[in-house]
């Protein structure tokens, strides 16, 4: 069988190695090579989703060898309903935002490394089902991470990049000890992500309780669930765009995907007894995010913190533990990296021409600049939830899983959901609406380019807001079987 | 067994001695210093090839003072890879003494005998002459640019806390001899299954022992000398005392402890937890200070041995193996990262870390090289460093002792900081002045061979686990 999960995975890193060779001078060649491999992984991942079977439980695509046998190690690669969204999700904006790093004039050559290295890491992180080839990819993701950040990034980017670092430096490897732990504490002793999620809990709950801790703070810091968050708005506010678009996008789905795949299968006790508690963050997440998001003058923080507030919902719905939630937390995720994705390269767009972000400096584009301000508009009530549109399903989802079991605390969420409501109308008024703001005369409107970096983006948004099945009937099945394990604890 | 026939078991050390003595005597008549150097190179290689010849030993060679195990041919291996490395690195390095190079070279190369000699030593008398070779030929080398005020102090502070503590492990010794009657590590072995032992005295003996074997592998509170040490000695020297005597404490903790006196009801585990954890992090908690690029890695040396004796601490045939494979594998990221300062400060003529800023445009291969060096240490996957730590953690964990674990792992959130802060300036910063670019054809294969091993040792590390999987009596 072809292994199209290799290849996905480690395409990227072949296409880093070839940049490695070329010589510095050769900027074109190096673009046009990134962007050829980052569109060959796209069209492998369509190619993926065309050949997965929805109605089949289990992985698909498995591939398996044995790596490390001392330690009973394997490299375990397979793809179910929980990740092979998110596996497009991440071939789609890798490509999208590698056509929105074309831009990039300084030091292009370790751009475009980092840049597939990143790719690399992101992609393994969700086909893996081998804890210790989990870890590698999610730490591999971190390096490249770091120089992206710390070298093309704004004014306080050295900051922002070793805060970023030493944040999720901290969680993953309380993650490795807890790895280790799971490791000894079942017997034989495996790795086996698979083996791990068996129906009868494998550990007892309170061994449960402490492993789920461990897991729970280094996807935490990457989700971000309040208070881990502090990394960042820095972050997302110091990262070139294309960055910004990956962190926002993908970054942040590493830690929901973590929940799916490890902190509930593998402890479900534990995550009952936490489901409370994270629904409490949850609802933190969603009214803090948005409130500090209204606070902002600064566009892209603002969008840094309505991710915050997103991800809220994404753990609501975790917290429900009932097919609805789970289903809405999970195209939640997808969603909000389409559409977070996309609202990263509108602020890019202005900002590429206005080199700043305060939201007073601009004022009335709708005349001025008509398809940037469609794009804006649309993406916009997407984020904001409007039905329709694809942010409105899962958020909706998650609430209506939730609602059953924490009434208030779905309620308190809600009133969230109006002050984000807020700020995008207010931002789109201090953006779009008005008199012409006489700086931005000069401004050109979106070039071909840019639009056919958003379009792709766009036409999911839609597509995914009249008819959500279409990504629905994707992960049904794997979420049936999430809720066989949650349910079977008890 | 008389000692004549045993001679072919140590090949190896015969001919190191005999390219040490021509070392010293070349040296009169050649005028060309790197032929001196390519000489000893020679040297190390030829031991490389004939330690093959020697593995077929017996376990107890030289009336019993040597035993050739799988163990000590393991850590002769490390210590001639490390003696190959330092030969390369001292002939790339352009600071160095240049008058005494026939000398300089003799005393490396009688270095690499006194350590091959300690790790296969089976006798406490064997132990701590071979330990005390390695401590006076170290004391002149790191004070050997006799011009420098510095390096000489390093010395002599070398000199007065190695003095002492070596007298004290004498004196444990001493002690050990006196409750059992014998040297010999086997026979003391055997001694305790038939005599009881006073406790008191016995615990006395030991921790004795550990101050000079804990001064070698500069764990807290043995550690002061370090980071003088370092920034005194010439750089060469530095890379070694960071990694070979290292490698001979670390052996001789193993071979006197886990392998025979931890049987005992000794607290080993109790004041080795102590000691792992304060080493790491006083070692990680120093060095974020620091400015000097070697002071920062003396400190960093220091904290990789707290970790390093994780697999000593939890005592079981899982750490004593993830032990060996930290050993290995440090050796190359150690190595590698000194080998990068060399480079750098023969062009640079500095090595404050503030200078490197931009390093990464005037001299990319070194700049990749030490920032590999540099990530390794830090433990990041997927290089071998990481597996390294994984493998020490893995026992941690295996043996019970989680919270150890985890306070390793806090160390390392704490070491990465001081890590990427010279991967920083290399890398984020603008380069400033100007700056000549001569890297040596040593200095390049050594960076190479440590850069290479620590990416492939990361993901591939097969060969160095079956190897240790194949030392039986572990």
């Amino acid at each position: 069988m072809f292994p199209i999960l290799s290849c996905l995975v480690f395409l990227p890193l072949i296409g880093a190695l070839i940049i490695c060779l070329l010589p510095n001078r050769s900027g074109r060649l190096i673009k046009t090579l990134a962007l050829t491999v980052t569109g060959a992984a796209l069209a492998l991942s369509g190619v993926l989703l065309l050949r997965f079977d929805q109605s089949a439980s289990g992985m698909q695509f498995v591939e398996q060898v044995p790596w490390i046998a001392q330690f009973n190690i394997w490299y375990f690669l397979g793809v179910d309903g929980l990740s092979v969204g998110l596996v497009f999700l991440t071939a789609l904006l890798g490509f999208i935002a590698c056509v929105a790093s074309l831009g990039i004039e300084n030091r292009i050559k370790e751009y475009f490394v980092f840049y597939l290295l990143l790719m690399t890491g992101m992609t393994g992180t969700f086909v893996a089902l081998d804890l210790f080839l989990f870890y590698i990819f999610w730490e591999v993701v971190l390096i490249p991470m770091y120089f992206l950040i710390g070298i093309w990034g704004g004014p306080r980017r050295e900051y922002a990049a070793i805060k970023f670092f030493l944040y999720t430096l901290a969680g993953s490897l309380l993650m490795l000890v807890g790895i280790l732990v799971v490791y000894f504490n079942n017997n034989p002793h495996t790795f086996n992500m698979l083996e791990l999620a068996k129906t009868t809990p494998v550990f007892d709950t309170h061994l449960q309780i402490i492993l789920f801790m461990a897991f729970f703070i280094a996807f935490a810091i990457k989700v971000p669930i309040f208070p881990f968050h502090t990394w960042l708005p820095d972050a997302h506010v110091e990262a070139p765009t294309p960055i910004s678009v990956l962190l926002a996008g993908v970054l942040l789905k590493m830690g929901g995907y973590g929940f799916f795949r490890i902190c509930f299968p593998f402890f479900p006790e534990a995550a009952h007894y936490f489901a409370f508690a994270l629904a409490v963050l949850g609802s933190i997440n969603i009214v803090y995010g948005a409130s500090v998001a209204m606070a902002q003058t600064d566009f892209k923080k603002m969008i840094a913190y309505s991710s915050v507030s997103h991800m809220g919902f994404v753990m609501l719905g975790l917290a429900s533990m009932s097919a609805t939630g789970l289903n809405g937390a999970l195209l939640e995720m997808f969603n909000h990296g389409v559409i977070t994705g996309a609202m990263f390269l509108l602020v890019g767009v202005l900002y590429t021409r206005a080199h700043t972000r305060e939201l007073s400096q601009f004022g009335g584009l709708s005349g001025h600049m008509p398809v940037y301000a469609f794009f804006l508009t649309v993406m916009s009530l997407a984020s904001l939830g409007l039905p329709g549109l694809s942010g409105f399903v899962g958020e909706f989802l998650s609430l209506a899983g939730a609602f059953p079991v924490y009434k208030a605390i779905t309620i308190i969420s809600i009133i969230g959901l109006i002050i984000m409501v807020g700020f995008f109308l207010y931002m789109i008024q201090r953006v779009l609406l008005g008199p012409l703001n006489p700086q931005c005369q000069k401004y050109a409107d979106m070039n071909g380019q840019e639009i056919f970096a958003l379009v792709p983006l766009l036409v999911i948004t839609v597509v995914a807001g009249f008819y959500p099945l279409v990504v629905l009937n994707f992960q049904q099945s794997a979420i049936h079987i999430l809720t066989g394990l949650l349910g079977g604890a008890f | 067994m008389s000692i004549l026939p045993s001679l072919r078991f140590i090949y190896p050390e015969l001919v190191l001695v005999g390219f040490a003595l021509a070392a010293m005597m070349g040296a009169t008549f050649v005028k060309r210093q790197s032929l001196i150097g390519f000489g000893a190179l020679i040297g190390v290689v030829l031991g490389i090839f004939l330690l093959p010849v020697s593995f077929e030993a017996g376990p107890a060679i030289l009336s019993s003072m040597l035993s050739h195990d799988s163990f000590s041919i393991f850590f002769r291996t490390v210590i001639l890879l490390i003696a190959g490395l330092i030969v390369l690195l001292s002939i790339g390095d352009k600071e160095g003494n240049r008058e005494d190079i026939g000398e300089y070279y003799f005393f490396l190369l009688t270095v690499t005998v006194a350590m091959m000699i300690a790790v296969s030593a089976n006798n406490l008398m064997m132990i701590y002459i071979a330990v005390e070779t390695i401590s006076i030929i170290s004391y002149i080398m790191a004070g050997f640019l006799k011009r420098n005020v510095i390096s000489s102090e390093a010395g002599m502070k070398y000199f007065l806390f190695g003095a002492l503590s070596t007298g004290v492990m004498l004196y444990g010794i001493s002690l050990l001899f006196g409750l059992f009657g014998t040297l010999s590590l086997p026979g003391m072995m055997q001694a305790t299954l038939t005599n009881s032992v006073n406790p008191a005295a016995l615990t006395l003996s030991v921790i004795l022992v550990i101050v000079g074997l804990g001064f070698k592998c500069s764990l807290v509170p043995f550690h002061m000398w370090t980071p003088d040490v370092y920034e005194g000695a010439p750089t060469p020297v530095s890379a070694l005392l960071s990694v070979g005597p290292k490698a001979v404490g670390f052996a001789l903790f193993i071979r006197i402890f886990v392998e025979n006196i931890v049987p005992l009801n000794f607290p080993w585990v109790n004041l080795a937890t102590v000691m792992a954890i304060v080493t790491m992090t006083v070692g990680n908690i120093s060095a974020l200070k620091q400015n000097n690029i070697k002071r920062l890695l003396a400190f960093s040396t220091i904290a990789q041995a707290g970790y390093i004796f994780i697999g000593l601490t939890v005592g079981t045939a899982a750490g004593t193996k993830a032990t060996l494979f930290y050993l290995f594998v440090y050796t190359l990221m150690n190595v590698g990262a000194f080998a990068a300062v060399i480079s750098i400060s023969n062009s640079l003529k500095s090595e404050a870390i503030e200078h490197y800023a931009g390093l990464y445009k005037k001299e990319p291969f070194t700049a990749i090289a030490l920032a590999i060096s540099l990530l390794s240490l830090a433990g990041l996957p997927p290089l071998s460093g990481f597996l390294a730590k994984f493998f020490v953690l893995a026992a941690a964990v295996d043996a019970k002792l989680v919270f150890l674990a985890v306070i390793a792992v806090i160390n390392s959130v704490i070491a990465l900081y001081y890590y990427i802060r010279v991967v920083k300036f290399m890398f984020l910063h603008q380069p400033t002045g100007d700056f000549s670019t001569s890297r040596s054809v040593a200095l390049t294969i050594a960076l190479t061979v440590t850069a290479f091993g620590n990416i492939i040792l990361g993901v591939w590390p097969h060969p160095i686990l079956n190897w240790l999987t194949s030392l039986s009596p572990l």
